[in-house]
């Protein structure tokens, strides 16, 4: 277990066509030791590349990167420590498995690589394979394997070696989406069981929020917020937080300030800043009669058939998506009221 | 006749012509080697089936026939060998390292490969003979290892940049050293690329004949193909069936060459193919 510490990290490439490129414009991170932490964004935000960075595939441009006490990249200070040096294990989307060597040898190999002894190699081995229940697969080569038993072969051989740190580059994303939710839960266990500091990439929001302790939400080589996911998603920062996480996306509503309700809008009212949007979850708002909310609304469409309901409505110019109703049996251009709490709204500055 | 029947026609057809065209030459220098009387030029003399040729060649101390022969097989084997480990060390650091130039270089070793071999032969005499290896492997080994690189990195390059570099990555994280990525992780998935080069190299300095001709100067340093060149018959005229019979034997080793590793190359392709 140890804590990794991220200080004003900056990387910038250059390519021939489009010149200089920011990937990371300054981050600034802690991961406390133990955890399980998520880098969540769009694709193109930076997040593999900080995590490639963290692993020590990649020299950051800036800035200085700490693995408990031990300083272990600095630009200043012409400091770069190897992977091996730094400890790390990672997991990658495309499992990266040694397709020529089979299960046993590829959880085998960094300690072969390390010069261990063979017997304690193979009680390593079977230490992981036993936690992954991949015993039966150790004679098979990569290429027999199913994506799911290939994804524990590539978690046996980051495992194995009982690394400082672990890293998951969007290890998920490329298994189908029952598989996916069960791994998901094995993954937080197997965490949970050995304690290990975890960096987790991924785009997938609800990845990140069922499986993050923390989440840190990225964009165009920024972090937006920090957070727990119930931080994240009760009270997000910004519109671009707000939309990304949830499922089904939050509601954007068009607005000007015409009031001051709590010290948020204080601030945008004092930066002058009048045009608005509110932003409200689909599960906070109710759908009742005409008036009785507090606006009106034309039901569009109704959906999905069978599981939780979801109403798609028009609003004043805004399409809006509800998750409850009060009337028993509404059709499609019904008018009906939506009802919602004032402290259920959420207001952002629209240039965020 | 149906249409796929016409195809299977054309493509038997097809086969036939160009099995032909590539083996008449052979056939040929099979013929010849095996008659009594192997003036080529004088197609109506008759023909009398003999092995004394191959007998004559083989046994004859004056022809040097297996010193040439070995001579040949340590020369291109030692060059394919080197030429291949230097491309893929070349072509590893190309595909995965990051130093300037390294777009440059394979284009530069391309435009070498271009230069004829005439033009350098004079300074490459002077310069093995100042080196004190006229007549020796190194004289040869050396020169077609140039000669052969070019093609090797290339075909080399060509494969390592299929290879995922998230094996790279893997194999880094895990505690690999560069060089030990390429030989536990890169090379073991480029075995068709390494025959493939190996052999084309190999076949390459096999045959090579204008710098074995000026570099080596007798039986301890030449190559069969210039050895057989230079087969003397009596009163200066041209042994053909000696030629002809050494040169079918010459052929024999090269085959079972190709003949092991076609193995290995066709193995090795299906089962990149296949791999998920």
């Amino acid at each position: 277990m140890i804590d990794i510490k991220i200080k004003n990290v900056r990387k910038n490439f250059f390519t021939v066509k489009r010149g200089k490129v920011e990937a990371l414009k300054g981050i600034d991170l802690e991961i406390p030791a133990g955890k399980f932490f998520v880098l969540l964004g769009p694709s193109g935000c930076g997040k593999s590349t900080l995590l490639n960075i963290i692993a020590g595939i990649e020299k950051p441009s800036e800035g200085e990167i700490y693995f408990g006490e031990k300083l272990v990249a600095s630009s200043n200070k012409k400091i770069f420590l190897s992977p091996k040096e730094r400890d790390v294990a990672m997991v990658f989307q495309s499992y990266a498995l040694y397709p020529h060597l089979s299960v046993y040898d590829n959880i085998a190999f960094p300690l072969k690589i390390a010069k261990l002894d063979k017997n304690k190699i193979d009680r390593k081995v079977n230490w992981a394979a036993d936690i992954l229940e991949i015993e039966s697969l150790l004679g098979a080569k990569p290429g027999e394997l199913s994506g799911g038993q290939r994804q524990r072969v590539a978690l046996g051989r980051a495992i194995v070696r009982e690394p400082n740190l672990l890293l998951l580059d969007e290890p998920l994303s490329n298994l189908d989406a029952l598989l996916r939710i069960t791994m998901r839960s094995e993954l937080r266990s197997i965490q949970r069981k050995l304690e290990l500091t975890t960096i987790y990439v991924t785009h997938d929001q609800t990845e990140a929020m069922s499986l993050g302790d923390k989440i840190a939400v990225l964009k165009d080589g920024v972090v937006q917020q920090i957070g727990t996911p119930e931080e994240i998603y009760n009270d997000p920062i910004n519109l671009f937080v707000a939309k990304f996480i949830g499922s089904p996306p939050m509601n954007i509503l068009d607005g000007k300030l015409a009031e001051k309700i709590n010290d948020k809008l204080n601030f945008l009212k004092d930066k002058n800043i009048n045009d608005v949007v509110a932003g409200i979850r689909p599960e906070k708002i109710n759908i009742v009669k005409k008036d009785e909310g507090v606006i009106n609304g034309k039901l569009k469409m109704t959906g999905p058939p069978g599981g939780e309901p979801l109403y798609y409505l028009e609003a004043e110019g805004n399409e809006i998506l509800a998750k409850s109703s009060e009337i028993g049996n509404i059709k499609e251009n019904d008018e009906v009221g939506l009802k919602f709490g004032k402290d259920d709204l959420l207001i952002f500055d629209r240039e965020n | 006749m149906r249409e796929d029947e016409i195809i299977k026609l054309l493509k038997a057809v097809g086969v036939i012509f160009l099995l032909i065209f590539c083996l008449f030459p052979f056939l040929w220098m099979i013929f010849i080697s095996v008659n009594k009387n192997p003036d080529f030029l004088s197609p109506q003399s008759e023909f009398v089936l003999t092995f004394k040729n191959y007998f004559e060649v083989a046994t004859s101390n004056k022809f040097h026939l297996w010193d040439y022969l070995v001579n040949s097989l340590v020369v291109s084997i030692a060059s394919a060998i080197l030429a291949t480990f230097f491309a893929s060390l070349s072509a590893y650091s190309i595909t995965r390292l990051r130093f300037p130039g390294r777009i440059v270089i394979p284009l530069i070793l391309l435009g070498f490969s271009m230069f004829p071999q005439i033009a350098i032969v004079g300074y490459l005499f002077g310069m093995i003979t100042d080196f004190g290896w006229l007549n020796t492997y190194a004289a040869l080994i050396f020169p077609y290892i140039t000669l052969g690189l070019p093609l090797a990195l290339w075909i080399m390059l060509s494969y390592f940049s299929q290879l995922s570099t998230e094996l790279d990555k893997a194999a880094l994280i895990d505690g690999a050293s560069r060089l030990q990525i390429l030989f536990k992780v890169i090379l073991p998935l480029s075995l068709p690329a390494l025959f493939s080069t190996f052999m084309l190299t190999l076949i390459y300095s096999f045959n090579e004949f204008l710098f074995a001709l000026m570099l080596t100067t007798d039986y301890h340093g030449r190559t069969i193909p210039v050895g057989i060149a230079l087969f003397e018959g009596l009163h200066g005229q041209i042994p053909w069936g000696y030629i002809m019979a050494a040169a079918v034997i010459a052929v024999i080793p090269v085959l079972l060459l190709i003949a092991l590793f076609q193995k290995y190359i066709i193995q090795g392709l299906t089962e990149g193919a296949v791999k998920g």
